[in-house]
């Protein structure tokens, strides 16, 4: 009988699979040009965003009036107006992606100044003191006078500006060109008031298939002061499990994690193996906007200040 | 007098004729009592599991090991219980052509464990009476078998490949299995032995699941369960000792 069942029939005869895939070349996904004057000689900066940058990237700008460039984002003048088609061809060892386009307003004798301006918040965080960097995105424009709201001013195209207080402030951008023509934006900026501590309830570790999952435990640093550690919970297999406080040395102390601005969340896995020092696996930061997402990897890949390439899954919950 | 192939020949007889005259077959001998066999020896894999064609497992020649007990009941005939070990090694450079990879680790190879019943036939003949005893034995075993693949660990450029990591782990497999043995038995004192046979798991196609992990350039995991498919009959030598219980 167990012969029988043995020599039943399952699929057919299948190998070994291998995962092997070219890698996909260039692609260009979109070119911004943005006119830098309201007349001619024209200054017009490209930005270019290409997918797939692997290898040794070559950028190839043919500007239309005999000239080209090998810049990644290059400024180029036109000194009369006209209808230039532009050629962008990025390359690298696996292949290459081309891309032709004309500039909006390049054939015109004058054009007019359209001031506008976007903003990101450092590492996401909008808690007081706040960094704020803004993006210029005006067009017929070449000089730039910013008002921040809260006295502060530049002169910069796109400048960087740390808001020390809470509050909503009125940033305004008057962009002007060398007619004089000027054009002004105005946007409102919200900074949050900052949390006072940081709480941490529970952390769910997740490590690649081929990592043992005994003996490992997790130390935390808040910048570069060592907070404490986990103890070593047991698990066949990940995640692993650290919940508070039982999971935590000495319970609770991940409580009183105090919470100023733009600081970092420094996390070790480490192995005891038994030896006198542990084995370091791997770390991991998050700054202080990852703490806000209650849940990870919510937001997880977006950000810089996490490593990309593990999977370290983690809970974290904080207060006011 | 020189060493001649018929004088050699001729001694060897004549040493072992009074041995050989005074032979007896006893299928008795074995009725109530039993044996523990340990015994190791070199196997090789079948056509599927060595094989490096696309679907073939490229298993290389390996080792089995297995610790048997039998109890004869009568004349001969006895069942028994096996536990047993398969391991062979991976063909590295065949499965390194095929992938490419710019640096690599294997750990282990193919591993099966058996555990299993035995039905078993003897023909003792006895030499010299309570000295030295010939048993001649087939075998029939069959039960469960675990079953598992090497971890293998790639490594790409990104130029290379679009997964800059690959792995591969074995996730648990359990089988059926049939085999045979047989072989002779050197039997001294009543009390211990050397066994020499040949042993083999016959052809039956099985699954066995694997997990593999990916990883490209941008960090982005994929994680996706894979089998294999083959028949994973082996062929093998079993040498060992074995110790009589119940004499």
């Amino acid at each position: 009988m167990l012969l029988l069942l043995t020599h039943c029939k399952k699929e057919p005869i299948r190998g070994w699979e291998y995962w092997l895939e070219s890698p996909a070349a260039p692609e260009i996904v979109k070119v911004t040009p943005v006119l830098k004057n309201c007349e001619p000689p024209y200054p017009v900066s490209f930005t270019q965003e290409t997918n797939n940058l692997l290898g040794n990237i070559r950028y190839r700008w043919s500007f239309g009036d005999g000239t080209s460039s090998n810049d990644q984002n290059p400024v180029h003048i036109y000194q009369t107006e006209g209808l230039y088609t532009i050629t962008l061809i990025v390359s690298n060892e696996i292949g290459a992606d081309t891309l032709a386009f004309t500039v909006p307003g390049l054939d015109q004798s004058s054009v007019a100044v359209n001031s506008k301006f976007s903003y990101s918040h450092f590492n996401n965080n909008n808690f007081a003191p706040a960094k704020v960097h803004f993006s210029n995105e005006s067009s017929g424009a070449n000089q730039f006078y910013w008002h921040f709201g809260d006295g502060g001013e530049s002169s910069n195209e796109s400048p960087e500006h740390v808001f020390d207080s809470p509050g909503t402030y009125t940033v305004n951008l008057k962009g002007e060109c060398t007619s004089g023509e000027s054009d002004e934006y105005v946007q409102q900026i919200f900074i949050s008031p900052a949390p006072q501590r940081v709480f941490i309830d529970s952390l769910n570790l997740m490590l690649p298939s081929g990592y043992s999952a005994s003996g490992i435990y997790v130390e935390m640093y808040h910048n570069t002061t060592y907070v404490g550690r986990t103890l070593i919970v047991s698990s066949g297999s990940f995640p692993l499990k650290f919940r508070r406080p039982e999971d935590f040395v000495y319970g609770t102390f991940f409580d009183f994690v105090q919470f100023t601005a733009n600081e970092t969340f420094r996390f070790v896995v480490l192995r005891d193996d038994g030896s006198q020092y542990p084995e370091f696996l791997d770390e991991f930061m998050l700054s202080t906007v990852d703490i806000k997402n209650n849940h990870y990897p919510n937001a997880y890949y977006s950000l810089q200040t996490v490593p990309v390439v593990h999977d370290l899954f983690i809970d974290l919950y904080f207060s006011y | 007098m020189k060493l001649t192939p018929l004088f050699l020949t001729a001694s060897l007889v004549l040493f072992f004729a009074p041995a050989v005259m005074m032979a007896q077959v006893n299928p008795r001998y074995w009725d109530g009592t039993g044996y523990l066999s340990i015994t190791g020896g070199p196997a090789s894999p079948g056509r599927d599991l060595s094989s490096t064609t696309g679907n073939g497992l490229m298993a290389n020649n390996g080792l089995l090991a297995d610790i048997d007990y039998n109890h004869m009941i009568a004349y001969g005939i006895g069942v028994g219980v096996n536990l047993g070990l398969d391991y062979f090694g991976m063909n590295e450079d065949i499965f390194l052509e095929r992938t490419a990879p710019s640096t690599y680790n294997f750990t282990g190879g193919y591993l099966s464990g058996r555990l299993g019943l035995n039905l078993l036939m003897n023909l003792p003949v006895e030499i010299l009476r309570d000295k030295f005893v010939l048993n001649f034995f087939g075998e029939l075993n069959g039960g469960l078998r675990s079953f598992t693949i090497p971890d293998v660990d790639l490594n790409y450029d990104e130029l290379q490949n679009k997964y800059t990591e690959v792995t591969y782990r074995s996730r648990s497999n359990v089988l059926g299995y049939a085999g045979y043995s047989a072989g002779v038995q050197f039997l001294f004192s009543n009390c211990w032995g050397i066994n020499l046979s040949y042993s083999a798991l016959m052809k039956s196609q099985h699954r066995i699941d694997y997990s593999v992990r990916a990883v490209d350039v941008a960090g982005v995991v994929t994680e996706d369960e894979d089998f294999l498919s083959a028949r994973l009959d082996r062929t093998g030598i079993q040498i060992g000792f074995l110790f009589i219980i119940g004499r």
